[in-house]
């Protein structure tokens, strides 16, 4: 049932449920901060530790109560709305960021940007402690700045960024930003637009939209000059303003741009290309982006030529490129470098993982963290071949615009064959227990798993793995095929008797990998429904219930405090209907965090970057990425089953009202729907088992009711009861 | 019994099982409950396909007299409690018991220009079934939409409590003497069938206000024989007893509690 409730599932709720994953997926990895000596053989990813701020604990609708104290009553009603409804969307949103466990708070990379604020804000104490700056796992070079002065810096910035003083730059941008209250203004001004008031009552759509655009771009501007300002009072050199702009022209390719060749895929003896392989990747030259069609920010170019002017002819002594410190700076710079090397995996940019990787390992070139990165993506990119679900992923890479030596990555497996990958992929792993370890959990399963790949999905046999040197294709010279050596699968004693008991239900383990029409996967929902699940489960843990509330009625649909005090109110439910049913149960909430429940938000987040990845997979059955953290937080939890699990409440304008009270006329039982708003409750629950990695439940269940207590009692109750049954 | 009775009960029992299939069943809200549930039914008979015979009196399952001449014959509100019990997340099961207050009605006996004045008590007893099971649309008993099936035993007896001239009859009403000897009595069962649809939910976690729509078919109409019927009425009753049948339309708006 596990593969095919997975692969029947992904058809119906994929969608769906990644919508609402979306909300609170996280991207956090492994357990010890990296450290220096480390760094040469390992790298072990940076996890939330410390006590936890403030700004991540407080309750949500307690900051909105306090913003909303700051709105002005000489406001029109409608501004005064707007505002409102900004302060609670920008609350909830922040809070969620926060929560979501991608925002950084006590690890080396953020401590090291602190520092630099500390510098640039040595003046002015007062701003200082209001500015928070926390950093975010996320590949793109952004920062973001909140209304209450919470400034989000990306990872993705921090490693490409050349110098500190580039950094001071960003923030003393951002703090404008804060300190000028451009995020509320724009808000306000663009709601005005939007709706026509005041000067805006009688402009044109096309004038809106350019008031619109022009308007941000002023507040840009405006936080490049009077950032600047901020800026030249530090000891910072001036020179690093403008090249920052030069930094921001190629923020879309990687932070190098080496070229890498078919070397690299070359495994001892494991896998060759032969001399006349066919393979010519075809590049794109780097262009500069120059941002000038943005709806947000003036053009590159015109920022550049303003900051250029303005620092014309300053003098530069005393003025450094480091003043925290440049090794500090190159430690977090690669810091930051690792762990996107591992994002991208996560992401699913999978050659992008590649090259990255391969990027920092011509540095460190015995890097363990970085082979078994690289080993991950080609591992990847084997099984959705093999699925033949990767021409997907390739749609989504937009692999013809990609620019630089990087697009050798994108066409070497767009041209590879299933088979290839698989063994390419294969010989990956030996190559790394052979040198590196031999031990290696995560390895070890790759391998396992890749092996079963070409059992199932290329019809391996023993005889195979002995004899097959190349991959048959007919009309192809064999000199031009890569070549293979196998034998060590044959060899393996432990291998060998995977192949025999993968063979014998190798059928079935096809039948999981077909396509699956949404007829057939309704019938065997309801199939499964009828029969019950039974899984005679009696401990679990819930991993951050989630609820949301939306009006469809409203001007400002999504009810952002009904939908948390609701979240809060599902988690005491769940744990009250387990109770009933006798079921041990201990949840993991990321909104009832204190100080210091670091530990605890830690699983929180790693288990939710864990669901999101594997929602993420579709039908394709993969080992994850964090395959050996998984297995240990089964048992630090001493269960493997996990439950997601969550609902949607949603009101809409009773469309057909007055042809139901027609039809009641004739037919009462319409009559209640001919009432009132049409109500929807949308609940569903995912439980996995950690240490299989597989789904024991994928169910939802959509009632056309509202989601009163007594509707959301039975989908829960249902549902524990099915777990727990014997 | 007559046979056409057996074969259209032998149809609904056999409906009523195939619709309590084997589901694999969880119970429904938090558990397999009990609950005990009130409904108040005002009553509108109908009755379709039948001519008017002469000197025959056709009643309800409460012993109602229908007038043939038009649809709305009689509104009454009747109660109906009974015990459900949630035993999945499709279905509840129920014994229900209906009982309405005494109805009395008179009529004019021809040959003697004198009023006949009748008490009439109507008690049905009914296994109710409701179903749930809208797999696709989510319902989980007891709450939301079910469709109910409720075959009925209608126990009714008439009693004839006097005859008065006109003088002693006040307008539409009769004022019952008590110790007025029953001079005649006419007691009938027979069975039926009620199809609804309803909706249901919960309230403060015990309580289930209900509501149902439907109609209960009975499948004959007939007069029990102990009536003195003349040759003429009585053919003509044998007659339409052929082809008599009636649908009553029930509406039910119900509060049930949650007791275990």
């Amino acid at each position: 049932m596990k593969l095919q409730t997975f692969v029947y599932f992904q058809r119906q709720c994929m969608v769906s449920l990644c919508i609402l994953f979306c909300l609170f997926s996280t991207d956090i990895l492994a357990q010890e901060p990296a450290t220096p000596q480390n760094q040469s053989t390992n790298y072990t990813n940076i996890t939330l530790s410390g006590l936890i701020p403030k700004d991540f604990t407080n309750s949500t609708a307690k900051k909105y109560d306090r913003d909303k104290k700051k709105i002005s009553k000489d406001n029109k009603r409608s501004v005064r709305l707007a505002e409102e409804y900004f302060y609670q969307e920008s609350n909830f949103i922040i809070a969620e960021l926060l929560r979501s466990g991608k925002v950084f708070y006590d690890d080396p990379i953020t401590q090291y940007v602190n520092k630099v604020a500390d510098e640039l804000l040595k003046d002015d104490p007062k701003l200082r402690k209001e500015i928070r700056i926390y950093t975010v796992k996320n590949p793109s070079a952004n920062a973001l700045t909140t209304n209450d002065g919470i400034i989000f810096v990306n990872w993705g910035l921090l490693e490409r960024l050349e110098n500190e003083a580039q950094l001071a730059y960003v923030l003393a941008h951002e703090i404008t930003h804060y300190r000028d209250e451009h995020v509320i203004d724009n808000f306000l001004e663009s709601t005005k637009i939007q709706q026509g008031v005041g000067v805006y009552k009688r402009s044109s759509y096309l004038d809106r939209v350019t008031a619109q655009t022009n308007y941000s771009k002023d507040l840009e501007t405006s936080a490049d000059l009077e950032g600047l300002e901020l800026y030249l009072k530090t000891n910072y050199s001036t020179e690093a303003t403008t090249s920052l702009f030069d930094i921001l022209a190629y923020v879309h390719t990687p932070f190098d741009d080496k070229e890498i060749n078919l070397d690299f895929f070359s495994i001892d003896s494991l896998f060759q290309f032969p001399a006349n392989y066919k393979f010519d990747p075809s590049y794109n030259p780097i262009e500069v982006i120059d941002d000038e069609d943005s709806k947000t920010h003036p053009g590159l170019t015109d920022r550049k030529t303003k900051i250029t002017d303005e620092v014309k002819g300053l003098d530069e002594s005393g003025k450094q490129l480091f003043i925290v410190g440049e090794n500090a700076f190159k430690e977090v710079q690669k810091m930051a470098r690792y762990e996107i090397g591992k994002v991208y995996l996560y992401y699913q940019n999978y050659p992008m993982a590649i090259y990255h990787n391969w990027l920092l390992l011509q540095n460190d070139p015995n890097n363990k963290y970085l082979h078994k990165n690289i080993i991950k993506g080609v591992y990847a990119i084997a099984k959705f071949k093999n699925y033949y679900e990767y021409d997907d992923l390739v749609e989504e890479y937009e692999v013809s615009d990609i620019q630089g030596k990087s697009k050798f990555v994108y066409d070497f497996f767009t041209s590879l064959h299933k088979e290839e990958s698989t063994v390419l992929a294969l010989s990956m792993t030996q190559q790394y227990l052979n040198n590196y370890d031999k031990n290696d959990v995560e390895i070890l399963k790759l391998r396992e798993d890749l092996v079963k790949e070409l059992v199932v999905a290329n019809d391996y046999t023993t005889k195979s793995f002995k004899n097959r040197t190349h991959r048959v294709t007919a009309g192809k010279d064999e000199d031009e095929l890569p070549t293979f050596n196998l034998s060590f699968v044959a060899k393996d004693s432990e291998l060998k008797k995977l192949i025999a008991k993968i063979a014998k239900k190798k059928k079935s383990l096809k039948n999981n990998r077909a396509e699956v029409s949404d007829r057939e996967y309704s019938q065997f929902r309801d199939k499964l429904r009828k029969k019950g699940y039974r899984l005679n489960i009696n401990k679990l843990v819930i991993v951050d219930p989630f609820y949301l509330k939306i009006d469809t009625r409203k001007r400002y649909p999504r009810d952002y405090i009904a939908s948390e005090i609701a979240q809060e109110y599902l988690g005491e439910k769940i744990k009250e209907n387990a109770d009933l049913l006798g079921m041990r149960t201990k949840v993991l909430s990321s909104l009832n965090l204190t100080q210091n429940s670091s530990e605890k938000f830690e699983d929180i987040a790693f288990l939710n970057t864990w669901i999101s990845e594997r929602l993420g997979y579709g039908r394709v059955d993969m080992v994850s990425i964090d395959y050996e953290q998984v297995q240990e937080l089964s048992k630090t939890y001493k269960t493997s089953n996990f439950l997601w699990s969550g609902a949607v409440g949603l009101t809409e304008s009773n469309a057909g009202a007055a042809s139901k009270l027609f039809y009641a006329l004739f037919f009462p039982p319409v009559l209640p729907r001919a009432i009132g708003p049409e109500n929807y409750t949308y609940y569903y629950t995912l439980l996995f088992d950690l240490e299989e990695e597989q789904a024991l439940i994928y169910d939802y269940n959509l009632v056309k009711m509202k989601d009163s207590d007594a509707n959301l009692h039975s989908n829960i109750y249902y549902n524990l009861w099915q777990i727990s049954r014997k | 019994m007559n046979p056409n009775y057996i074969s259209r009960l032998l149809f609904f029992v056999c409906f009523f099982v195939l619709c309590n299939d084997l589901l694999a069943q969880s119970p429904g809200y938090r558990g397999k409950h009990f609950y005990v549930n009130y409904e108040a039914i005002p009553r509108i008979s109908y009755i379709d396909g039948i001519e008017a015979v002469e000197n025959i009196e056709y009643r309800d399952e409460d012993g109602n007299s229908l007038d043939f001449d038009g649809m709305l014959n009689s509104l009454n509100v009747k109660h109906n409690v009974g015990i459900h019990y949630i035993f999945s997340r499709g279905g509840i099961i129920g014994l229900e018991a209906t009982l309405s207050a005494p109805q009395y009605f008179s009529r004019r006996e021809e040959s003697t220009g004198l009023y006949k004045h009748y008490r009439s008590k109507g008690r049905i007893f009914s296994v109710n079934y409701k179903r749930f099971n809208f797999i696709r649309k989510g319902y989980i008993a007891p709450i939301g939409n079910f469709i109910e099936l409720r075959p009925v035993l209608y126990m009714n007896k008439v009693e004839e409590l006097g005859r008065y001239n006109i003088s002693s009859y006040l307008g539409n009403v009769y004022i019952p003497n008590l110790s007025a000897q029953t001079l005649n009595s006419d007691s009938f069962t027979g069975l039926g069938i009620a199809f609804a649809f309803g909706m249901q939910t919960i309230w403060f976690e015990r309580l289930i206000p209900n509501y149902t729509f439907g109609f209960t078919y009975i499948p004959s109409l007939r007069q029990n024989s102990n009536y003195n019927l003349s040759g003429d009425a009585a053919r003509a009753h044998s007659r339409a007893l052929l082809a008599d049948a009636g649908w009553f339309i029930d509406i039910k708006v119900g509060l049930g509690l949650l007791l275990f």
